[in-house]
């Protein structure tokens, strides 16, 4: 992924607690106000002098990297995806034979293809066999040393076909 | 000075053409290391390719199109490319990819087997089929 991920990625200036510009930043606000309005601060000031700052504050104790992730996920799950790959492999000192962008987005073109044959018996088989599908072919096309087929990344491409064939179905 | 000038342009050439090698080579170590646990991956039990090749191989012997000789010689080669990717070794491998060419077909028939039975259905039998597909193509670029 590059490093200017819209979605995903950290904020350019860190720890200021302002969320991504864009759609997701939208959502966030708008889940902001949602919890400000939820919340019993709002609803029954605890004080006579409490202001809607006040209760924003509250309404803030869930941070809003964790929110940015939720509404990404929500958003679009193939970036959520990729956010998730990127930051596993970097952890793990891991790297795949294509950029995390096209990866996610054979993972996509996999997990749509699970999510067509979701009502079909077997289809925890369909999914490891489209798992090893997908290392098959990054194998294929890897001309420099790669993680492809690394139990780590096994791992997190079957995940991301499962959960990204679930978000197409549901 | 002409004989100088295509001295150099054969240095050159020769220089270009051992970094053109070099690269070549290693741009096909790093794909057999790739692909050689990519292929393991796919062809381990209990529901790899190597799954699909003992249900293949049962298949055909109990609708009667394969004899207890030929079962016996397919189970040969079954074993060997069954040690050979588990050995991890590229070389090994390599060696056994006409087993692969003879067991392929099981292969396909176990997963039609599969689908017949109703353990997976077309979409699934599809990308099962595509896996046996990808393996063979995987192998060939070992």
């Amino acid at each position: 992924m590059s490093e200017g991920d819209p979605i995903i990625s950290e904020p350019a200036v860190p720890d200021t607690g302002n969320p991504p510009s864009g759609e997701p930043a939208a959502a966030i606000d708008a889940i902001f106000a949602a919890e400000a309005k939820l919340s019993p601060a709002a609803a029954e000031p605890a004080t006579p002098d409490a202001t809607p700052e006040s209760s924003t504050a509250l309404a803030s104790s869930v941070p809003k990297s964790v929110l940015a992730d939720r509404v990404a996920a929500a958003v679009d799950p193939v970036a959520a995806f990729r956010g998730t790959l990127d930051s596993t492999l970097a952890e793990v000192g891991l790297r795949l034979a294509v950029d995390s962008t096209e990866a996610a987005t054979m993972v996509a073109a996999s997990a749509a293809k699970i999510a067509s044959i979701a009502h079909e018996p077997g289809l925890d088989l369909a999914v490891r066999a489209e798992r090893d599908n997908l290392a098959l072919r990054l194998g294929i096309r890897t001309t420099q040393a790669a993680s492809v087929a690394d139990a780590q990344v096994l791992g997190l491409i079957h995940a991301g076909i499962r959960l990204v064939s679930t978000a197409r179905v549901t | 000075m002409r004989t100088s000038k295509i001295l150099a342009v054969a240095l050159a050439a020769t220089l270009l053409l051992s970094c053109c090698t070099a690269s070549c080579h290693a741009s096909m170590r790093a794909k057999a290391e790739v692909l050689s646990p990519a292929i393991a991956a796919a062809w381990e039990a209990p529901s790899g390719v190597e799954a699909d090749v003992e249900r293949g191989i049962v298949d055909a012997m109990q609708d009667g199109e394969m004899g207890s000789a030929e079962s016996v010689d397919v189970r040969q080669s079954f074993y060997a490319l069954d040690e050979a990717i588990e050995s991890g070794s590229v070389d090994a491998i390599r060696a056994r990819i006409r087993d692969w060419t003879r067991l392929a077909p099981l292969a396909r028939r176990g997963v039609l087997d599969r689908y017949d039975d109703g353990e997976i259905g077309f979409g699934g039998m599809q990308i099962f089929l595509e896996r046996i597909d990808n393996l063979t193509a995987a192998l060939a670029a070992l």
